[in-house]
């Protein structure tokens, strides 16, 4: 439905916005943007610093335990403790020292 | 026409979103385009404007609060649903502003409870199609019309104001203001009333 309007009144009230009313909008928004932008960077720097030193700590402490396959035969012993154990473990990609282990505790 | 005026139809930002609605112009701002923003801004800057200058008469608080106006529409974007009408949302927000600014919610909400007399039998177009009403604010300077509207009551200044800038309808302005439309019918008879009366003892 269009709207009434004593037509006469609205022209004799009407005024022109200022220029500055545009200008500072537009101005505080732009800084807004910049301050968002600003602020979503650091916190993306500081999550891949968090997620860098994780995992440079992860591989300080547990490369070497997964290279002597201390992790791997705790994993396993672990697994093999476990009641569902032939639905958790994938027979056929077993080597002969992780049948060794499973033989040792199943008897 | 003014020169500022027809550069601004002609822009690229009024060309390349005059098509689209408010509703969908707020989807794009949700989006984050700000030439979308920008188009919205063009088509509300006068009516917010002048909106302000009928209620606030200090110029510097004029500008702070239609300042506050644009950019809580812009940061509030996020919150209006598209599927809801622009124009009554917005109006409340500038509504809201204005109350938060004078803080007198209260006194502002009794004194419409006070003028609130229900008057279905006001003709709308005996209303607002008035030449004599017409004649008498052309006759008048701007100036002469600004004082009489300043001396109307809140509530008169307030449906009135609504009226000519919102464009918002008779029952959207009542919903804004929490009264009947048949109130507002009565505050709008009263208020144009009061300024015939005024600008006759001008003229």
């Amino acid at each position: 439905m269009k709207n009434k309007k004593w037509n006469e009144l609205q022209k004799k009230l009407s005024q022109e916005a200022p220029t500055r009313l545009r200008h500072n909008v537009f101005s505080k928004i732009e800084n807004e943007r910049d301050t968002s932008f600003l602020k979503m960077g650091t916190i993306a720097a500081s999550l891949m610093t968090v997620a860098f030193i994780s995992f440079w700590s992860w591989q300080k402490t547990s490369m070497p335990l997964i290279e002597e396959g201390v992790v791997e035969s705790i994993e396993m012993q672990e697994l093999l403790e476990n009641q569902d154990l032939f639905a958790e473990v994938d027979t056929m990609e077993l080597e002969e020292e992780d049948w060794q282990i499973l033989i040792g505790a199943t008897i | 026409m003014s020169s500022k005026l027809s550069k601004l139809l002609r822009s690229p930002v009024v060309l390349a979103y005059a098509g689209l609605t408010d509703e969908e112009l707020m989807a794009k701002i949700q989006q984050g385009s700000l030439s979308a923003y920008e188009a919205l801004y063009n088509r509300y800057e006068v009516s917010v404007w002048n909106f302000m200058r009928v209620k606030i008469s200090d110029e510097q608080a004029r500008l702070d609060l239609a300042q506050d106006v644009f950019l809580k529409l812009f940061n509030s974007a996020s919150l209006f649903k598209t599927d809801q009408a622009f124009r009554p949302w917005f109006w409340a927000m500038i509504r809201n502003v204005i109350i938060d600014h004078f803080k007198r919610k209260d006194a502002l909400s009794s004194s419409m409870i006070k003028e609130e007399i229900q008057d279905d039998q006001i003709n709308e177009n005996q209303l607002f199609n008035d030449p004599t009403f017409d004649l008498l604010v052309q006759k008048n300077h701007s100036e002469a019309v600004e004082n009489c509207f300043n001396h109307l009551t809140d509530s008169q200044k307030e449906v009135l104001s609504l009226q000519l800038f919102s464009g918002l309808s008779l029952q959207q302005i009542a919903d804004q203001v929490k009264i009947k439309p048949g109130a507002v019918k009565s505050l709008l008879f009263r208020g144009k009333d009061s300024l015939m009366k005024c600008l006759e003892r001008c003229t």
